[in-house]
């Protein structure tokens, strides 16, 4: 796999697959805008939303990233997977595009398609190389067996399964190339507590399995407690803090920090 | 095949009204089972002419004759022929480009969208037939310049119904998620989006279909369209109108026919209206 660059109009550089470095993810120096889409015809201004961002994964490195809403957080998972035309500074990842998990797991399946086709659509438009038929189906009861679904599911679809299952079958497609890095945005929010117990149980045994790094996005202190090791806290665009989940957690530094961790209840 | 019909049987007790859709799809069976007889046998041939002109309805002649004999069964089996011939084709034509005008415009979005869709605006603003009658002054009359004008003409409203199907889902997570899996546009607009169109888009089709079974029969009655002497149901009226008292069956049978088309149609569409998700 061969590293790739793509540059944004104003400078920023997105790189892909960039075996150089030891890390995961590596971004540093990153702003992002978006474009002001009320205008027409006029030259289009830009909202900066993300200011002088900069942190980084390591291989195996389970990371939270909490906020407010609005805070920034959805924007800086989507520059992550390079979604996001208009930003500056770098994003460089060592691995393939992330693949996500989206908060809700009733919008995120296709309603018209089965589970089994779902699965092996990532599969269908690999670009590293082509899969056959047999190799597809292999591939996909290997990852069902993982995600601790039934092979029995693969006909239904996704309206037939509940949130628990959906998400479980969200979680099985992003990782069917097997990815080394995975962004599981608000992945247990729409879940209620036993269900949200289980999926984050199986994140964080993927995680011990695979060797996963995740970047996971939650407003929930607790959440990001029970799974991270790393904790990044946002607010208004910007890292007001970075550290281990232990260090943060005892010792906040800033009062953003401490204000989060007092309505948790955690403090 | 008994699993084919069982399965049938629990997809159509999914839809909203199963009555309504079976009463419409028995309807429709009849009248596309009268065009398929007509291809292999008639009572006499479409354009016969006899001596017993306009005849009631008798067992020789169940329709009755027209004013040149001819027997009017066999004329309405040669004409729903044409008239669904042209009304499917109209659909093929204008749903298929309308389809692909509106999918590519509601996906890509954009200043070529603007465009397009103003152009369309302006094509929906004109009457279905008034544009038809556009097209034939421009390019002449016949059947199938019928079908082409009126299939033009049907472009627009379902380039604006898909298009806006498209611009619903394109925002949607499933869809961003299989952009993040790597699936090129194309096959996010064709195999992704398309499938989850399918209910609006098919009720609009059977609405479509009717409004074209319509177009067709206002078109052949103002006399562009099938020319005469081979019959369509619009034409079949016209030429009739002017013996409507004297042999009123020569009128009612085209016309009950006309109604018949539109009305099984119209049930389908009724009764498969509501299904978000489409047949799957």
């Amino acid at each position: 796999m061969c590293a790739k660059t793509y540059t944004s109009r104003i400078g920023g550089t997105y790189t892909v697959g960039n075996e150089a470095q030891s890390e995961v993810l590596r971004v540093s120096d990153l702003d992002v805008y978006y474009k002001d889409r009320s205008k027409i015809l006029q030259p289009r201004t830009l909202d900066q939303v993300l200011y002088d961002v900069g942190f980084s994964i390591e291989p195996g490195e389970v990371v939270g990233l909490c906020g407010e809403s609005g805070s920034g957080k959805s924007t800086l998972s989507k520059a992550i997977c390079g979604i996001i035309p208009e930003f500056s500074g770098s994003i460089s990842l060592g691995c393939e595009r992330p693949q996500m998990v989206f908060q809700n797991p009733f919008n995120s399946l296709n309603p018209v398609k089965r589970i089994g086709w779902l699965l092996e659509e990532p599969l269908r438009v690999d670009p590293n190389r082509k899969w056959a038929q047999a190799e597809r189906e292999a591939r996909v009861l290997e990852v069902v067996c993982q995600v601790g679904l039934e092979p029995n599911l693969l006909e239904r679809y996704p309206k037939e399964l509940s949130g628990g299952q959906r998400q479980r079958v969200a979680i099985a497609a992003a990782l069917m190339r097997a990815p080394r890095f995975l962004i599981a945005d608000e992945p247990v929010s729409a879940l209620d507590v036993t269900i949200q117990a289980q999926v984050l149980g199986l994140l964080k045994s993927l995680h011990e399995e695979l060797g996963l790094s995740i970047l996971f996005i939650s407003h929930d202190l607790r959440v990001v407690y029970q799974v991270c090791s790393k904790v990044l806290i946002m607010r208004q665009g910007r890292i007001v803090e970075q550290g281990s989940v232990d260090a943060v957690y005892r010792h906040p530094q800033s009062e953003y920090t401490l204000q989060l961790l007092t309505a948790a209840g955690l403090r | 095949m008994k699993d084919l019909v069982a399965r049938m049987r629990a997809r159509i007790k999914q839809l909203p009204h199963p009555n309504l859709f079976c009463a419409g799809a028995l309807i429709t069976a009849a009248i596309v089972l009268m065009v398929v007889v007509g291809l292999f046998y008639m009572p006499y041939g479409p354009t016969v002419m006899s001596p017993d002109r306009m005849q009631g309805i008798s067992l020789q002649h169940l329709m009755g004759t027209d004013k040149m004999g001819r027997d009017v069964l066999s004329r309405v089996m040669y004409g729903s022929r044409i008239t669904l011939l042209v009304a499917l084709g109209t659909m093929i034509i204008g749903a298929g480009t309308g389809v692909l005008v509106g999918a590519i415009t509601g996906y890509y979005g954009g200043i070529a969208d603007e465009i397009v869709m103003r152009v369309m605006d302006v094509l929906f603003a004109f009457p279905n037939v008034l544009l038809a009658l556009i097209f034939v002054s421009l390019f002449g009359s016949g059947t199938f310049k019928v079908m082409w004008a009126l299939g033009i003409s049907f472009i627009p409203s379902f380039a604006r119904v898909v298009r806006s199907e498209y611009i619903r889902c394109k925002h949607l997570d499933y869809i961003k998620n299989a952009r993040l899996q790597g699936v090129g546009n194309l096959r996010v607009i064709f195999v992704h989006i398309l499938p989850n169109v399918s209910g609006v888009l098919l009720s609009n089709l059977l609405i479509g279909f009717n409004n074209a079974v319509l177009a067709e029969a206002a078109l052949s009655f103002l006399g562009i369209g099938s020319q005469p002497p081979f019959a369509s149901l619009g034409q079949m009226i016209a030429e009739a109108q002017a013996i409507f008292f004297r042999v009123p069956s020569a009128v009612l049978g085209p016309g009950f026919v006309v109604v018949l088309i539109v009305l099984g149609f119209s049930l389908m569409g009724e009764g498969i209206r509501g299904t978000s998700e489409g047949l799957e």
